[in-house]
């Protein structure tokens, strides 16, 4: 499965946490901790950190970008994001991320519907610079 | 422009656009005529690391430049009981953001308050629900820009020409129809339509039909607010309502709508249960003013506290901005509020900055946005009701029996 590489290259091997449900970090995750708090998102009380996170897209707060940029600083971030869609408040996240600590978080762009389904029962993923992936 | 002709605050800001528009697949850059920076909350040290090196390159915005509402009010947090270690990052980033040209403006409604673009003008506006508002009631452009992206592309003054700044991306997708089991004169209607269509609106540009032709702007800011709270929206267009929705065709740019969902009664129902948390009774506190409270919205409440008095346990918060709380006093109606027991607080709101104790369980509140994020954000219960339902609860201390 071959993906388009957005921000900071390859990423993982990982654990894989999917859900077809859009999350806004802002209000929906906790850059302490890396857990899900959103009550209203059925991954609540789960932790996203160091692992790859798959969803069709953002959603919600334009503050998600700051969330993202704190995890980075704070060890929390997820290993990377899988998206069907680019989310631009993501993508800022992270590439400001890469420019003050030199971390980017890794994003995907996995369009293809069928593709991005198949994720749902992946348990690891990786993909290289080329965004080749590699599923488990 | 060359690398580094403007300086190095230009450079660090135009080597992200580059990217950015590198990832949009944008053809061209176009200029910018205001920005509205949302990246002003202090979350975590990492903003301030942000505003630390920007004002160490020297930036400056290129562009008029409003603030979004900041994680303090900026006169009274010491005596909130704000801690230190809370409220001087939060000063210190809109220190650093005032320091690069930026209006103190401190609130989420900036289009309420005079900083209002002309139909098809590009933008780089931040928070969703300005977001929404300068898009769809004002027919300027902006995309969904993230905390940071906005003050880069103030200091840079042009954006990628990408997303919601084309033509082609803001055609209505999908066609949502109030149904004709709705009652219109419900007066939480908007803030429920709102929130029901972000839920099932995806990614998509939405579109609704039959809405009331006499829905006023704070209506229409309402609806807007709750449905980039449930959803992704940054683009709504309201048919006979908004600038670019004449009729669904227009909306729709000539084709017909890629699908069409209808609006019930039940859907609504849904949605109004889905902002609640509790339905015992239990209230603590009504918190107004999501996004920042209007002239028109206090004139309503005024009307509605007049004479009445709240119940001694309660606490009922507005927030709003500097300038509209000032506009509001001219006119005499924050007197009939305080005779009432309710509080105006200024340049923040109750999702940033740490205004209600710990011992408040339940928070009562009208804005659909309010009540999306205070079960997350606040850890607090809470009810959703219409602004009477609310006063109504503030005077006697618990929900009243709800219209649902």
């Amino acid at each position: 499965m071959k993906g388009r590489v957005a921000v900071g290259g390859a990423a993982g091997p990982a654990s894989v946490i999917f859900t077809s449900d859009a999350l806004s970090l802002w209000g929906g995750f906790d850059p302490a901790t890396g857990l899900v708090i959103d009550t209203h998102h059925p991954l609540r009380g789960l932790s996203l950190s160091g692992r790859i996170v798959v969803m069709p897209a953002g959603r919600g707060s334009s503050t998600s970008s700051a969330i993202l940029l704190e995890s980075v600083r704070a060890g929390t971030a997820p290993a990377g994001f899988m998206f069907r869609r680019l989310d631009p408040i993501f993508a800022i996240g992270s590439l400001v991320a890469e420019k003050l600590y030199g971390r980017a978080v890794p994003i995907v762009i996995v369009e293809d519907e069928g593709a991005f389904s198949a994720l749902a029962a992946a348990s690891e993923a990786s993909w290289d610079t080329d965004g080749f992936i590699s599923v488990r | 422009m060359r690398r580094g002709e403007r300086g190095p605050a230009v450079q660090f800001a135009l080597e992200v656009l580059v990217r950015m528009a590198e990832l949009t697949d944008a053809p061209r850059f176009v200029p910018i005529v205001s920005a509205h920076v949302d990246g002003c909350l202090y979350e975590g040290d990492a903003v301030v690391d942000f505003v630390d090196h920007l004002t160490a390159l020297g930036a400056q915005v290129a562009v008029p430049t409003t603030l979004n509402a900041i994680s303090v009010e900026l006169s009274g947090w010491r005596a909130q009981g704000v801690p230190a270690a809370f409220g001087d990052p939060a000063e210190r980033i809109v220190a650093g953001y005032l320091g690069m040209g930026a209006r103190p403006s401190f609130s989420c409604a900036p289009y309420a308050i005079g900083h209002t673009p002309a139909f098809g003008q590009h933008v780089a506006w931040g928070e969703s629900n300005a977001i929404a508002y300068a898009n769809s009631v004002l027919g300027a452009r902006t995309d969904r820009y993230g905390d940071f992206l906005d003050i880069l592309a103030a200091i840079a003054g042009r954006v990628p020409e990408q997303g919601l700044h084309r033509t082609e991306r803001r055609r209505g997708e999908l066609l949502f129809v109030l149904g004709d089991d709705v009652d219109v004169s419900d007066p939480a209607l908007y803030p429920l339509v709102g929130y029901a269509m972000g839920l099932l609106t995806g990614g998509a540009v939405p579109v609704v039909e039959g809405l009331p032709p006499d829905a006023r702007p704070d209506d229409l800011k309402a609806l807007l607010a709750a449905a980039a709270s449930s959803g992704a929206v940054a683009l709504a267009h309201l048919v006979g309502l908004t600038p670019e929705a004449p009729d669904v065709s227009t909306a729709c740019q000539g084709r017909r709508p890629d699908s069409v969902i209808s609006l019930t009664a039940a859907r609504l129902r849904e949605a109004r249960r889905a902002l609640s948390t509790r339905s015992d009774g239990r209230v603590d506190a009504v918190a107004l003013g999501s996004p920042h409270f209007s002239v028109g919205e206090f004139r309503e409440l005024a009307s509605l506290v007049r004479g009445r008095r709240m119940a001694p346990h309660m606490r009922l918060v507005v927030t709003t901005s500097q300038f509209m709380r000032d506009r509001a006093q001219e006119e005499g109606l924050l007197e009939p509020l305080r005779a009432f027991g309710g509080e105006v607080i200024t340049d923040t709101c109750i999702l940033l900055s740490p205004l209600l104790a710990n011992s408040v369980r339940t928070v009562m509140t009208n804005s659909g946005k309010y009540a999306h994020y205070i079960p997350s954000l606040l850890q607090k219960d809470v009810v959703f009701g219409s602004l009477a339902e609310c006063v109504a609860a503030a005077e006697s201390g618990s929900v009243l029996e709800q219209t649902s």
